[in-house]
């Protein structure tokens, strides 16, 4: 798998998630929660897979089983072509917390630095790479500050840096964005997208859905600890047997005619599509179904009516 | 709910900071000394004595320890006194001191901690050594520490009275006493004192007696100085000690063998003090109040009743009563008799013939020494006088006198090799049954101090 | 006893070994049955897959990873303010004089050293507690242990990290009170105690008695609360013989004199002569040719050496210094004797002594005499005292961090300080309860603890025997299962005094290293193996999310 091309859609799958089921148990040991319920999935190589779901649907309890902070209740995970409980796939694996869960009395160096250790890397690999990273990031004028004293924006960058540290094969992102500013979750994305582009696998969940829509390949919907929607971004939001029709501008005469000319004129004709809906309406639309009709299931490209 | 602004809220605080503040100094306040100068709180500690600095010196250590154990010093001190008996059982003897170091920390102001942990030191440990020197050090050591109690505590005068029984009697008439007395003016430890007496508990380099005086003394000035009371015997009795120790030293003086004018000085000087100072003494009968004094004479106590208004046959009976419990009078007679140029010789011959028996060997001298000592303490009993039934004063009220004449008798026994049968001097002594008890255990002693014959 | 000689050290390790293995062994079984009833064949493989995952986890950890954690550890607890503790212990050491008590210059050494060890114990000993017992829990809640097991981090290694990063920081602050400690040591010890400051190495030997027919016997014992010493009656034949062994000429360099020293007790049944002391003589006698020279007579000098003063001429140490050649008397004639040709056979040297004071008494025992060998200066003890109370601060951030892989901060910590409670005051009552439980077949006077509560309700007295019947029989068994607890408890529970090897110091003596330094170092290894492996699993088994 070290010969991955960019831009594969071949079968190679990076996780391959089957049948996950999580159960919390009480002190007694009765079922409390169900958070996960019959997961399968399948994240191929090259591509950036987006979870979805409110608060509580299981995608952050689904990330925690992948790097084995949790363990499954039943059902299998293969990462990396390993099991969740080695520690071995974690060499190629950057994951990037919730919250930056990053020791505060540290300094951007220092917490760059310690993560490269855990890796064991030589320092001058660590130094190599701890000079990219905060350059990429853009924590230069701060990295000799204690993370106690970042802002949000600036712990999520630090978190995302110690995330690439070992150049990993797989990403996991877990709110990738989250309290960053416009420009600065552009950047992420420009980033995550570059990640890509070097041929990295990357798993992500948000809550923000114009960045999923903005980035992801593929998606999956949970509510409830269960998969609704699974597919690729354009086809999900694709509306078809319709088309759109994008046109220069046209003056009011012209516009007025358009109709008309459409049919007898060929007017310049910038683009033609199926208008999409917007990732927003999706999601709503998902979980208003999932409310009203528990269990149901859509077949793939399958999108659930308003 | 709060409608202060944030630099109002800090005024009301500091409004009520320092009205509390005003109160505490109000009634906090330390006094200067005079009553009426401090606080209200300091003003009654001053009424009833119960601030630290009027109970002795202030030890910061103590006050500190107290204030970081909280309500724990009880606890704290309970844990010590046992970890002090496991060190005394266990023989750890200077873990013992520290420990009872660390007690006295915690309790300063408890009498019965100075007097039992310095009798434990002084008493038990001291027993336990087996060098003489090293049971000396800890008997100072006991000294020492009931010393600090009297620094600590200035209002016990039992303290102060104990460490003149620590001078006096430890030292004096133990029965390492004739080491005691040496070492108390030349202490063992010579690189440290240079030949004279440990600088701690002697610095004037005086004789155990006299610094026993001092201390008793000042449990006196205690006493009188103050209303405290003494809770250990009748007052005359207690307040009698500093002048017994005079003629103690007088009479150790001659035991050491010095028979100048100084030993005649010493008892003189005894004698006044007893007369002059002790007896002239106001003392209150226990019980009744009434008031009188041990020397004072029937006009004395006469003068004394016009202005007190107390009978004067109260007076008198409870005179002679109280000089029954002191012996006052033989005392008295005794201090005269020993400055007397004849006692203080036949007390001469009697400490030469000893040493001409026992350390020269010569039977004859000592013989003819103790001969003629006898004859001259006969004849100062027969001037000392008699009582109603015929027995001499001297003899009969104390053993001062007694054991060393029979002690005389019985060296004069071996070396004339037995008394001459009809009249010899001191006769009453060696035929008197009184005396039989005291005759059989000083010759058992005798015997094993000169051997068999 | 301080004065234990020969330790059965490869018996304690072998026995150490046999329990581990038996527990192991135990546990792999216990939890081999219980996965293969709770899950089947795919339980039992699963349960295997764990051991396996635990062996390899347990033993193939990485150096460099451990460094980073321990280092992250150090800085944690140095960016937590931990270090103030040295800061307050130079406060203690300004005021010291306040805890010592009225000291003059007759104090002796002991007491400051007593402090300076006591003070350096009893203040980092909850600090390790503490640093160890509330890291890790704040790690994982703080959640910053996730990010760290995203990495490829083996748990073991978070286990030993964290120990090796506490252990780094009570080293460095054990060493700068330490050695703050040693100076004050040289700076107030008043110049005439300055002498006690040495470490004496003895080499003790064993002691029989002998009555006056020759015949081992016990000693008289003279009312002594303490039942240490036991006496021999002066001006008899008994005498007390000490055998020492593993003499070499070459110990004794440049015809150095053989020291012995003693501290006996004297007890005289009559006053006697009050200045003079109690006196013994001192025979050496060659064991195999039974050659005798008498040495001499020595004053017993009881308790002088509690005692801070030079009470006499060369007198303030109780040695008997034997020269390589002795002149002594053999009758009228005055005879030589080479002490390692005529007197020392093959290293064994028997030394006999008697008391010479008809009607008193000569209190001795084992460690009474003792050949001195050539001192070790006071740094050499002093050190060995740190590195015992530095296996003890090991233990304690072992036992904690361990703690801490299961339990919660304050629960670890209570968990932690029971321990070391029980290790410190209750351990050697509880061994000896249980040897005497034992040792009387399982007999206590009132029974054991359930035993006495139904005596104590029932108001039955304690010789009075129980009713035979099913109560007294489940009372009983209840009672047995109770002590065999305690008696499983009692190796669960260090030993904290072993640790302790102030009381060496204080007396001057070199920490030896059989009956101390070696013991403190197995204890410590001894429960820092299964501590880890513990730690391992209680992290290893733990969801870190579910908090």
């Amino acid at each position: 798998m070290e010969l991955g091309v960019s831009i594969s859609m071949s079968a190679e799958s990076v996780v391959e998630i089957r049948n996950l089921t999580k159960i919390y148990r009480d002190f007694w040991g009765r079922a409390k929660v169900k958070a996960v319920n019959s997961l399968s999935l399948e994240v191929k190589k090259g591509e950036i897979f987006g979870l979805l779901g409110p608060n509580g649907s299981g995608k952050t309890t689904t990330l925690k089983m992948l790097l084995g902070l949790l363990f499954p209740t039943e059902g299998e995970i293969k990462i990396l072509g390993k099991q969740a409980h080695d520690v071995s796939k974690n060499e190629r694996i950057g994951y990037l917390p919730e919250e930056s869960y990053l020791y505060r009395f540290l300094n951007a160096d220092e917490t760059l630095d310690f993560y490269g250790r855990l890796f064991n890397m030589s320092a001058a690999v660590r130094k190599e790479r701890k000079d990219k990273l905060i350059e990429m990031v853009g924590l230069n004028y701060a990295r000799r500050r204690q993370l106690k004293e970042y802002s949000k924006g600036m712990t999520r960058r630090i978190g995302l840096a110690q995330a690439l540290i070992n150049d990993p094969e797989l990403v996991i992102l877990d709110e990738p964005t989250s309290g960053m500013d416009p420009l600065g979750t552009r950047e992420v994305k420009d980033l995550i997208l570059k990640l890509r582009d070097q041929g990295k696998t990357v798993v992500m969940c948000s809550h923000l859905l114009q960045d999923v829509q903005d980035v992801c390949d593929r998606i999956a919907i949970l509510y409830g600890g269960e998969l609704k929607v699974l597919g690729d971004v354009k086809d999900l939001l694709q509306s078809k047997g319709e088309t759109q029709l994008i046109t220069s501008k046209l003056d009011p005469a012209a516009q007025a005619e358009v109709e008309a000319v459409l049919k007898k004129h060929g007017a310049s004709l910038h683009s033609s599509s199926s208008p999409v809906v917007n990732l927003e309406d999706l999601f709503l639309r998902t979980i208003e179904e999932s409310k009203a009709r528990p269990g149901r299931r859509y077949a793939p490209g399958e999108t659930p009516k308003a | 709910m709060n409608n202060l602004t944030s630099g109002q809220r800090k005024l009301v605080y500091g409004l009520g900071i320092l009205a509390l503040m005003v109160v505490v100094i109000l009634l906090g306040k330390p006094s200067e000394g005079t009553p009426g100068t401090g606080g209200v709180v300091s003003d009654l500690r001053e009424k009833y004595s119960l601030g630290e600095a009027t109970l002795g010196q202030v030890d910061p250590a103590s006050s500190t320890m107290n204030l970081v154990l909280l309500g724990f010093r009880g606890i704290a001190a309970s844990i010590l006194w046992s970890e002090a008996e496991h060190h005394r059982v266990t023989k750890n003897w200077s873990k013992l001191q520290q420990t009872a170091e660390s007690i006295i920390l915690l309790q300063p102001h408890f009498k019965k901690v100075w007097e039992y942990q310095a009798w434990n030191l002084g008493f038990n440990v001291s027993a336990e050594c087996d060098a003489v020197e090293d049971r000396y050090f800890w008997v100072k050591q006991g000294a020492k520490y009931l010393q600090r109690g009297t620094e600590r505590n200035t209002q016990f005068p039992e303290l102060f009275f104990e460490c003149g029984r620590f001078f006096g009697q430890k030292i004096g008439s133990a029965d390492e006493k004739e080491q005691y007395r040496k070492f108390f003016v030349a202490d063992p430890d010579t690189s440290r004192w240079q030949g004279k007496g440990d600088g701690e508990v002697n610095p004037e380099n005086k004789d155990n007696y006299l610094v026993a005086q001092d201390w008793y003394t000042k449990a006196n000035a205690v006493v009188e100085g103050t209303d405290i009371e003494q809770h250990k015997m009748d007052l005359p009795l207690f307040m009698s000690y500093p002048y017994h120790s005079l003629m103690d030293y007088a009479r150790a003086r001659e035991e050491d063998g010095y028979f100048d004018d100084n030993a005649k000085g010493a008892w003189a000087n005894a004698l006044r003090e007893w007369t002059t100072v002790y007896g002239r003494k106001v003392f209150a009968a226990a019980g009744n109040g009434i008031m009188f004094t041990l020397e004072g004479s029937r006009e004395d106590l006469e003068k004394l009743s016009k202005e007190d208004g107390q009978p004067l046959a109260d007076k008198l009976h409870w005179q002679s009563r109280y000089h029954g419990t002191t012996n006052y009078l033989y005392w008295k007679l005794r201090c005269d008799i020993e400055q007397k140029q004849e006692m203080i010789d036949a007390r001469r011959l009697f400490y030469e013939g000893k040493k001409a028996f026992k350390e020269e060997g010569d039977l004859e001298q000592a013989g003819k020494l103790l001969e003629t000592g006898t004859q001259l303490l006969q004849n100062v009993i027969d001037t000392a006088g008699r009582e109603g039934n015929g027995n001499s004063i001297l003899l009969y009220n104390d053993e001062g006198i007694t054991e060393e004449a029979i002690k005389s008798l019985l060296i004069l026994e071996r070396v004339r090799d037995g008394l001459p049968k009809d009249n010899f001097p001191l006769k009453e002594l060696w035929v008197d049954p009184t005396f039989a008890g005291k005759r059989a255990e000083l010759r058992e002693k005798f015997i094993r101090w000169a051997g068999e014959n | 006893m301080p004065f234990d000689t020969n330790h059965p050290l490869l018996n304690v390790i072998l026995q150490w070994a046999l329990i581990l293995c038996v527990i192991s062994v135990i546990g792999t079984f216990v939890g081999g049955v219980s996965s293969l009833m709770g899950g089947g064949k795919r339980g039992l493989s699963e349960f295997f897959g764990v051991i396996g995952r635990a062996l390899s986890d347990l033993i193939l950890v990485s150096p460099q990873r451990i460094f980073a954690l321990a280092t992250l550890t150090t800085r944690e607890s140095v960016r937590r303010k931990a270090l103030w503790i040295g800061a307050v212990f130079l406060v203690l050491f300004m005021f010291a004089g306040w805890f010592i008590g009225d000291s003059d210059d007759t104090t002796p050494a002991k007491a400051y050293i007593s402090f300076v060890i006591t003070t350096i114990r009893w203040m980092l000993l909850p600090l390790a507690v503490l640093l160890s017992c509330w890291g890790l829990p704040a790690d994982i809640k703080d959640r910053s242990l996730h990010t760290v097991v995203t990495k490829p981090v083996r748990r073991s290694e978070v286990v030993l990290g964290r120990i090796a990063g506490y252990s780094f920081v009570i080293t460095a602050i054990l060493l700068v009170v330490s050695v703050v400690g040693y100076g004050w040591i040289l700076r107030v010890v008043p110049e005439r105690s300055q002498r006690q400051l040495i470490s004496r190495v003895p080499r003790f030997g064993g002691m029989k008695m002998l009555d006056q027919n020759g015949d081992l016997f016990t000693g008289v014992n003279v009312g002594d609360m303490l039942d240490l010493r036991r006496f021999i009656a002066g001006g008899t034949k008994e005498l007390a013989m000490w055998q020492f062994q593993g003499l070499k000429e070459s110990d004794f360099p440049n015809d150095q004199d053989l020291r012995l020293e003693y501290a006996f007790e004297a007890f005289r049944s009559y006053k006697g002569d009050i200045a003079t002391q109690i006196e013994f003589s001192i025979d050496l006698v060659n064991p195999e040719t039974n050659q005798r020279v008498r040495l001499g007579v020595q004053p017993v000098n009881e308790f002088s050496s509690e005692i801070a003063h030079d009470l006499k001429e060369n007198q303030t140490e109780n040695l008997i210094l034997i020269p390589r050649t002795i002149s002594y008397l053999d009758g009228e004639t005055t005879k030589t004797a080479d002490l390692f040709k005529d007197l020392v056979a093959n290293g064994n040297l028997n030394v006999e002594i008697k008391c010479l004071d008809a009607g008193q008494y000569l209190g001795v025992s084992p460690g009474d005499l003792f050949v001195r060998m050539p001192d070790r200066s006071f740094a050499v003890g002093y050190w060995k005292t740190i590195f015992t109370t530095w296996l003890m601060l090991v233990l304690i951030i072992t036992i904690g961090t361990t703690a801490s892989c299961i339990l919660k901060g304050p629960v670890a910590t209570l968990t932690t300080f029971g321990l070391l409670i029980l290790g410190v005051f209750l351990k050697n009552g509880l061994i000896m309860r249980l040897g005497k439980y034992y040792s009387d077949g399982g007999e206590v006077v009132g029974g054991g603890s359930v035993e006495a509560f139904y005596r104590l309700v029932t108001g039955l007295n304690e010789s009075t025997p129980l009713d035979e019947s099913i109560t007294k029989t489940v009372i009983e068994t209840l009672d047995s299962g109770v002590y065999a607890m305690l008696y499983l408890a009692q190796y669960v529970i260090p030993d904290i005094s072993i640790f302790d090897a102030s009381t060496y110091l204080a007396n001057g003596f070199d920490v030896p290293l059989a009956s101390c330094v070696l013991p403190s170092l197995l204890i410590t290894l001894g429960f820092f193996i299964p501590a880890y492996i513990i730690g391992y699993f209680g992290l290893q088994i733990r969801e870190l999310e579910a908090k």
